[in-house]
């Protein structure tokens, strides 16, 4: 279970997916992605999908406004009933009239429609009283939209079909977490998450952000809690989170840092268990060997790995590069990514490098396979300021290139090691604070101007990543999970896709 | 026409506007209500609808045939016409959901809101001291910064940025360390909304240039330029001063402002404005006698003006020239100018009171040599190779 990632959107998240998948080819799997609505990634996929992918289907969050056609009956009473007091119980926290909801929509086969369910008078009394008792002195009007849009895409993803599965594997909470537990409950199935980052923290910032969002005006003292409408959604953010948490058998993140906030958010510590990332190391082998060959006199260059988007601070690493290139006028700096995330950013990020003057040295060059651009990369920054364990650290370690990066994520634990015996192969990089083109410069420009130390951090950084992020063991330790979990079986939607592929 | 076909020409006219009313009410009460007595009271209106078709129909009949089958196809689909309108729109109770929803919602509103004032503005909580410490803009950020929870912090970032001195943006900064990523992040997202906003606004102008360029030497044209490159630097110094970039950056972005004021003036040597921006930005980096120099070069008419006499005063002060700046300070006072901040509290007290012209001058003179620490060293010496 997916959600605005893998197959449609290329990146760390994606990859994971596609690697564990790729190398599970005894294995079957069933994909179901989370989509905002349809036609939002348009039909192209960003991954060829494996053989052993045999069904994939799109579930949308906002599908239009519908409600019961003509000679169809108002839904059940008890379907109702269940509803109304699982989101009664849901403002106070209580998540145990999950496992009942998905029963009765599951039950309906999609004959319930979300606005049936919604806008029943029995509902539209729940959700005046939580208004009259939380925040009477909200607009109404405001409120009414708010909810419905906060449930409707909960409702749309429980009301879809279900398939059924030996296991099944999250790999955020949210929409999809929420999909998983039901299709868990439904089908008494385990269920397992893998969080790269914390998806609440992540609703968080976005809804601390968003300016759709219509705040009261006048709540002005700086003591106050956030504003009501902004609570609201961290609430349901939070819920599906719990909900998920709840039903998952097992929990795993990337890093140790994770397990805090997962804790706080109400996962059980005795399900959390850290899987790092991990990369085909040796298929790295021959990029350090084609790094090793290169001319000491070629043109020192600097690479940008990833999507051009906002959360990786493309403009920070211009700025940066701004300033380098004052000091290393000849330097090469390729920034390696796709753009097609957010076009707008990237085409701003364009202009900005051109007023910069940076015409002459930097060159955006789109979606490259990393392992052909890495040989002819001296050294990567990354100046995201937000991640989870990113992956391209990882591949420029294996190709045995030193990182500047900043200080987000697992970022330090992959520079430095995470245990005494991690740390004692020495640094990998240089860490610097987020949105700090001075510092990122100064880094820069220090491994740049001293090759033995570039060399030193590079072949530290390679030495860790061999040890403790291959790949092989990630998907070891995934198999083991499945393996546990897994009953054996053949599944309806298994048979069908065999005799259809025949 | 005979006087009776008159008559039954008038007849059946009244009875078909009689059922076309009768249907169109049919088809509101069934859209409108969704009460069991609504909906018979409808059924009916519309048989009577039917019959009253009939029954004009039977006095056009005697007209021609043609006529008396469009009465009679009349009469046949008029009372299917309500209700099909009727089963269009949704119906039953899904007509509160279209056509009643918006009545509804109203009436809701307005029975939660009768009692409250919605967009009253709290000002008051009741608690002297917190009352009395926002009245004064003296509430404190920092505080709440130190010890607040993070609804608190977060609240207390997004205000800080709001009042966007570049002493806030500093404040912001810190949190770019934090151990807590979600506060990282909104600082970052703070200090990332007020660079957006300057950053358009000079790829505006630098636009604004490039486009007018393309123009000249049409006069209209040149005089853009020139009101844009003076615009330009001025931006270019305010955006280096505002405390929303790091060190090495804002440097930049006030050499750029230099070279910008430079190659306008050069252009436009009458502009004393440019002159008057380069004066700004020297002092600013710290370079004193190229600022007196600038503003020494200023044409004797402008001597006197405000800007002019507050780039003096800020000039005298970064020189520690106290007793001159405050002579300044006095002269603009006298004039009812108001002054900045810094002037006032230099007015009003000691030389060493705590203020300072917005300024870089302690800024390092260039991106400073590569010396950065490496974190890891002083833990774990760096493995041999």
């Amino acid at each position: 279970m997916l959600e605005g990632t893998y197959p449609f959107v290329a990146g760390g998240v994606s990859s994971w997916v596609h690697h564990l998948v790729t190398h599970m080819d005894d294995l079957t799997f069933a994909v179901l992605h989370v989509s905002p609505s349809k036609g939002f990634y348009g039909h192209k996929m960003a991954y060829d999908m494996p053989n052993n992918v045999l069904w994939l289907e799109e579930i949308y969050l906002h599908a239009p406004f519908t409600w019961r056609g003509l000679f169809q009956r108002r839904p059940p009473a008890s379907l109702l009933h269940t509803f109304s007091r699982f989101i009664q119980e849901l403002r106070v926290g209580d998540l145990s009239g999950f496992d009942d909801l998905v029963e009765e929509l599951q039950t309906q086969e999609g004959r319930t429609k979300t606005g049936d369910l919604l806008l029943d008078k029995t509902n539209w009394a729940t959700m005046v009283d939580e208004l009259r008792e939380g925040a009477p002195e909200e607009s109404f009007l405001n409120y009414f939209w708010t909810w419905y849009y906060a449930h409707q895409p909960l409702v749309n993803v429980l009301t879809c079909p279900l398939p059924e599965a030996r296991v099944y594997h999250t790999v955020s909470t949210g929409y999809a977490g929420a999909l998983a537990a039901a299709a868990s409950s439904y089908w008494e199935r385990p269920m397992i998450l893998t969080e790269h980052g914390i998806y609440t923290r992540e609703r968080r910032i976005e809804i601390y952000a968003a300016d759709w969002i219509n705040d009261r005006p006048g709540d002005e003292t700086i003591a106050s809690e956030a504003p009501y409408f902004r609570r609201f959604w961290n609430r349901q953010f939070q819920m599906m989170s719990r909900i998920c948490y709840e039903h998952a058998s097992e929990i795993f993140t990337l890093y140790t840092d994770n397990t805090e906030e997962q804790i706080r958010d109400g996962a059980s510590p005795d399900k959390i268990r850290v899987i790092p990332n991990g990369i085909d190391v040796n298929r790295f082998d021959l990029v350090f060997d084609e790094r090793q060959a290169r001319p000491p006199n070629e043109r020192f260059t600097i690479g940008f790995i990833g999507r051009v988007c906002p959360i990786k601070d493309v403009r920070t690493f211009i700025s940066a590069m701004r300033l380098v290139v004052e000091h290393l006028p000849d330097a090469r700096i390729r920034v390696l990514g796709p753009w097609d995330e957010d076009p707008e950013y990237a085409e701003e990020c364009m202009r900005f490098a051109r007023a910069l003057e940076l015409d002459d040295n930097l060159v955006f060059e789109g979606r490259v396979a990393v392992d052909r651009a890495l040989p002819a990369l001296d050294l990567v920054v990354l100046t995201s300021i937000s991640e989870a364990q990113p992956l391209v650290i990882l591949e420029a370690g294996a190709a045995g290139i030193p990182l500047v990066t900043t200080e987000v994520g697992c970022c330090r634990e992959l520079l430095e090691g995470r245990t005494p015996e991690d740390r004692s192969l020495g640094p990998g990089g240089l860490i610097t604070p987020i949105a700090s083109p001075g510092e990122t410069a100064r880094a820069v420009l220090l491994l740049a101007g001293d090759p033995q130390l570039r060399r030193q951090m590079g072949a530290n950084l390679r030495a860790r990543v061999k040890r403790y992020y291959d790949q092989g063991d990630m998907v070891h330790a995934y198999r083991m999970v499945y393996e546990s979990h897994i009953v054996l079986e053949e599944l309806p939607w298994q048979e069908s896709a065999s005799s259809s592929a025949s | 026409m005979s006087k009776k076909r008159k008559l039954d020409r008038v007849i059946a006219v009244l009875l078909g506007t009689l059922a076309t009313s009768l249907e169109l009410t049919a088809a509101t009460t069934v859209m409108w209500r969704e009460e069991p007595w609504l909906l018979f009271g409808s059924l009916v209106l519309h048989i009577v609808a039917g019959l009253t078709c009939v029954g004009a129909a039977w006095f056009r009949a005697p007209l021609s045939q043609v006529e008396s089958d469009i009465v009679l196809l009349t009469a046949m689909f008029v009372p299917v016409f309500g209700p099909m309108i009727a089963w269009t729109i949704p119906v039953g109770d899904d007509g509160r959901r279209l056509a009643g929803s918006s009545e509804m919602l109203h009436r809701v509103e307005e029975d939660i809101l009768s009692s409250a004032s919605v967009y009253e503005r709290q000002i008051y909580s009741g608690d002297f001291d917190s009352d009395l410490s926002r009245e004064l803009n003296a509430m404190s950020y920092y505080e709440v910064l130190r010890s607040g929870d993070l609804d608190q912090k977060r609240n207390a970032l997004r205000k800080l940025a709001q009042l966007g001195e570049p002493r806030h943006m500093r404040m912001i900064k810190n949190y770019f360390e934090d151990p807590e990523p979600e506060l990282r992040l909104c600082a970052y997202l703070e200090i990332d909304r007020l660079r957006t906003h300057r950053e358009t606004h000079i790829a505006e102008l630098r636009q604004r240039i490039r486009a007018a360029k393309e123009r000249a030497p049409d006069p209209v044209a040149l005089a853009e330029i020139e009101a844009c490159a003076t615009e330009l630097a001025e931006s270019l110094r305010s955006y280096g001063m505002s405390g929303i970039l790091d060190e090495s950056m804002a440097r930049y972005r006030l050499q750029q402002a230099l070279q910008t004021a430079n190659s306008a003036h050069a252009r436009f040597p009458d502009n004393w404005r440019l002159a008057l921006v380069k004066s700004r930005v020297y002092c600013d980096l710290g370079d004193y006698d190229n600022a007196e120099q600038a503003l020494l070069s200023l044409p004797d008419a402008v001597h006197d003006r405000t800007s002019v006499q507050l780039a003096r005063a800020s000039l005298h002060f970064h020189r520690r020239q106290f007793g001159e700046a405050r002579k300044i300070a006095r002269e603009l006072d006298a004039r009812g100018q108001s002054l900045p901040e810094w002037l006032e509290v230099l007015l009003a007290g000691s030389p060493e009171a705590p203020a300072s012209p917005p300024s870089r001058s302690t800024a390092k003179p260039q991106v400073p040599a590569p010396q950065p620490r490496i974190p890891t060293q002083e833990r774990e010496p760096l493995a041999s190779s």
